[in-house]
């Protein structure tokens, strides 16, 4: 017996129409959506086509279908030339690595510390800052690492197209986890402003990521420009006359793309709408819009890995954990590549860090 | 390394100085053709460090680099110090050229440049023919060029440079400049509209270039070797930007390509090589460079260049290269991978459940 919802989702996840996976296998398109639509008894030999063809083991079309994740944040900043088949396809994704990670966190204790912030965006960023114990005026250069430790759940998923990250609070028997899905392939400096907007939504708007209007928009930005680059902390280094120079020596220091930057002098009134322009207009010419200078290496999430180590030891065995999440062992080590690896410690050193110390910030 | 030979060859500049300062002491026409009177002051300790300072050689090329002695000079408020190099002339047949009477100058013969003791140059080259080749090996065997130990002189460039390492080496300039210009143009702009100044290209260039010059006295372009600031911004007709560093000088001029040398300054400026200079000799010190910048076709800053200037007349211009000087943000380096804050550990209050499908504590 197989869940024909399982072969759907496969299909989606695999970013195939009915017809493309028919005609991979042979069958009618019609002969498809039956076997979607039902709960039923299908030939060994279709469902094991099928399987290969979507690189899923055959265990996963037996099992009950489970859709712990909403769309959240995902539809509203998704690119208009994105289809509804990749979004679904990023969704579908972003719930085969959750799956991944839910069959491992079953068997552990992962706390959820994080709690919904009321009020303003910028007091909810200092907040949030002070529940991280981070300084008020401090970059923020591992702020995945940070959110993993208060149980949020840091995905990154292979395919996450038309944009770069989406949030949402997962449903879990009566739990709820707070999970922010991002690409890999987004640029560091990128990745830290998405991850803190994302943030901003989770914590101001979590009973609304469904129904995201630019206003909620424009108060994550807020949120996540005022977490990463608080007013206290960069007003000294803003300092007039502006120039691209002048805020591209503060990438390195922040951790934020230089568009940001300008962004936040304009917001923090350093400079006039017309510079603010005019910078931009800069930016474009030098095709810094897509591709900034300084590139900035990506913080990796780690929590997956860390979940996989505690219950599977360093060295980790991908058949097993493959066979407990019913996912293939080749595609599980290509999400788990994804991943930080446990820093290694100096020899002899066997205490654990657990202390705050003062930050070592770069001046310029 | 101090060697008696160094002391020998001091005592004979210092001695020929006065031979120098007998010359100088009547008067003499600069390159502008005026009137100059000179008293020229020098120590034996002057002497020796002009000789250290004078002792970078090339096979046929003398080359004497005074930026580090003419500052010094300077302070003390004596005149430049030229004698030297006049000195060295005095012993050896050479064409010679100085920046200060423009580069073509070809009068340098036998020492007895007139206008040379008067002059406030920086640099001398020396070229010296090939049938005194012996010579030098004479002055080899006297033990004279020991004291190139000694010799702290920063490197020079030559025409066939690699341009990429001279850009290198002028980063911190090439950086300023580059600053100074992306400040001044909406600056300029700005002023423009709210001054209700009307928009020609001429008014336009002349604010940017004093906005530029303003914005360039800020800058601090340290001298890592010398521990001086080798920045010096030439006071020159109107607005025009010129620039001194590291023994380099330069011209800022607007344009995509370098404009012609429609002066006689400009065509000096733009001149690299000596007059004898023929192809079996080492290519010519790169002596002076020309910044380009300009502006698009909606008044924004657009790009900065580096040329070598060859050679120019009244129509046109060559040079050895161009090169766009990259933006400042380009050369940046990037914070280390897993740039260090605080440390919070390895996720360690994630533990294994005695009593699993428990998924969090709750919200």
């Amino acid at each position: 017996m197989i869940y024909g919802e399982r072969v759907k989702q496969a299909r989606e996840l695999r970013g195939l129409t009915q017809i493309e996976l028919a005609k991979q296998i042979k069958v009618t398109q019609g002969r498809i959506a039956q076997i979607e639509g039902e709960f039923r008894d299908v030939a060994d030999s279709l469902i094991a086509e099928i399987a290969y063809r979507t690189e899923l083991p055959l265990s996963y079309f037996s099992k009950a279908p489970e859709n712990w994740l909403s769309v959240g944040s995902l539809l509203f900043r998704a690119r208009t030339s994105i289809s509804k088949r990749e979004i679904t396809q990023s969704l579908r994704d972003a719930e085969h690595v959750f799956g991944l990670a839910l069959s491992m966190a079953r068997k552990l204790e992962i706390p959820v510390l994080l709690r919904a912030i009321d009020g303003e965006p910028r007091d909810a960023a200092r907040k949030t800052r002070a529940m991280l114990g981070l300084s008020a005026t401090e970059p923020i250069h591992n702020l995945i690492r940070f959110l993993e430790g208060m149980g949020v759940w840091v995905l990154a998923i292979p395919a996450l197209k038309g944009r770069d990250a989406f949030c949402c609070w997962a449903q879990v028997e009566d739990k709820q986890i707070p999970v922010i899905v991002i690409s890999p392939n987004c640029p560091g400096d990128r990745l830290a402003m998405n991850v803190a907007h994302e943030l901003g939504h989770l914590l101001l708007h979590k009973n609304s990521l469904g129904r995201l209007s630019p206003e909620l928009e424009k108060e994550a930005f807020t949120y996540g420009a005022e977490l990463l680059m608080p007013e206290a902390g960069i007003r000294p280094d803003l300092q007039p006359p502006i120039s691209l120079t002048s805020v591209a020596r503060l990438k390195p220091t922040w951790g934020v793309s230089i568009q940001a930057l300008v962004r936040r002098a304009y917001d923090l009134n350093v400079i006039s709408e017309r510079q603010y322009h005019y910078l931009f207009m800069q930016l474009s010419a030098k095709g810094w819009r897509i591709t900034e200078p300084i590139p900035i290496v990506p913080e990796k999430p780690r929590l997956l890995r860390k979940m996989a180590e505690i219950l599977y030891g360093s060295s980790i065995p991908m058949e097993r954990v493959a066979a407990d999440a019913d996912m293939l062992p080749k595609e599980v080590s290509r999400v788990l590549s994804l991943y930080a690896e446990a820093e290694k410690k100096p020899e002899g050193d066997n205490s654990r860090v657990l202390t705050f110390p003062v930050s070592r910030r770069v001046r310029r | 390394m101090v060697g008696n030979a160094e002391v020998l060859f001091a005592i004979l500049a210092y001695g020929c100085f006065h031979l120098q300062r007998a010359i100088a002491a009547h008067s003499t026409k600069d390159s502008a053709g005026g009137l100059v009177w000179t008293e020229n002051k020098l120590t034996t300790a002057g002497a020796t460090d002009l000789f250290r300072s004078f002792l970078r050689h090339r096979r046929f090329t003398f080359t004497a680099f005074l930026s580090a002695t003419l500052s010094f000079s300077r302070k003390i408020g004596s005149q430049p110090v030229s004698g030297l190099a006049g000195c060295y002339f005095f012993f050896l047949p050479v064409w010679a050229r100085s920046e200060a009477i423009g580069p073509r100058s070809c009068l340098g013969v036998f020492g007895l440049r007139r206008s040379l003791p008067a002059c406030d140059a920086v640099f001398f080259d020396v070229a010296i023919p090939k049938q005194y080749d012996s010579f030098l090996l004479f002055v080899n065997s006297c033990g004279i060029l020991l004291a190139m130990g000694a010799n702290t002189i920063p490197p020079l460039f030559t025409c066939e440079t690699d341009p990429d390492l001279i850009l290198a080496a002028l980063e911190p300039l090439l950086f300023a400049v580059y600053e100074a210009f992306e400040v001044a143009v909406p600056e300029v702009e700005l002023l423009i509209e709210r001054e209700g100044i009307e928009r020609t290209v001429a008014i336009f260039n002349h604010l940017v270039r004093c906005k530029s010059k303003v914005r360039l006295r800020s800058f601090d372009c340290q001298d890592e070797d010398n521990g001086a600031t080798p920045l010096q911004i030439e006071q020159v007709m109107l607005d025009g930007l010129a620039l001194e560093y590291r023994g380099l000088r330069f011209r800022i001029l607007k344009g995509a390509v370098l404009p012609a040398a429609q002066s006689i300054q400009r065509q000096r400026f733009y001149q690299q090589e000596l007059p004898i200079w023929s192809s079996d000799m080492p290519a010519p010190t790169l002596r002076t460079l020309v910044i380009l910048w300009d502006i698009n076709s909606i008044w924004q800053f657009s790009h900065l260049y580096l040329v070598a200037p060859k050679s120019g007349d009244a129509r046109t211009a060559e040079a050895y290269w161009q090169c766009e000087i990259k933006h400042p943000a380009e050369s940046i380096a990037p914070p280390p991978s897993g740039q260090a804050g605080p440390d919070i550990g390895d996720l360690d209050n994630v533990r294994p459940l005695s009593v699993p499908l428990v998924v969090g504590k709750g919200e």
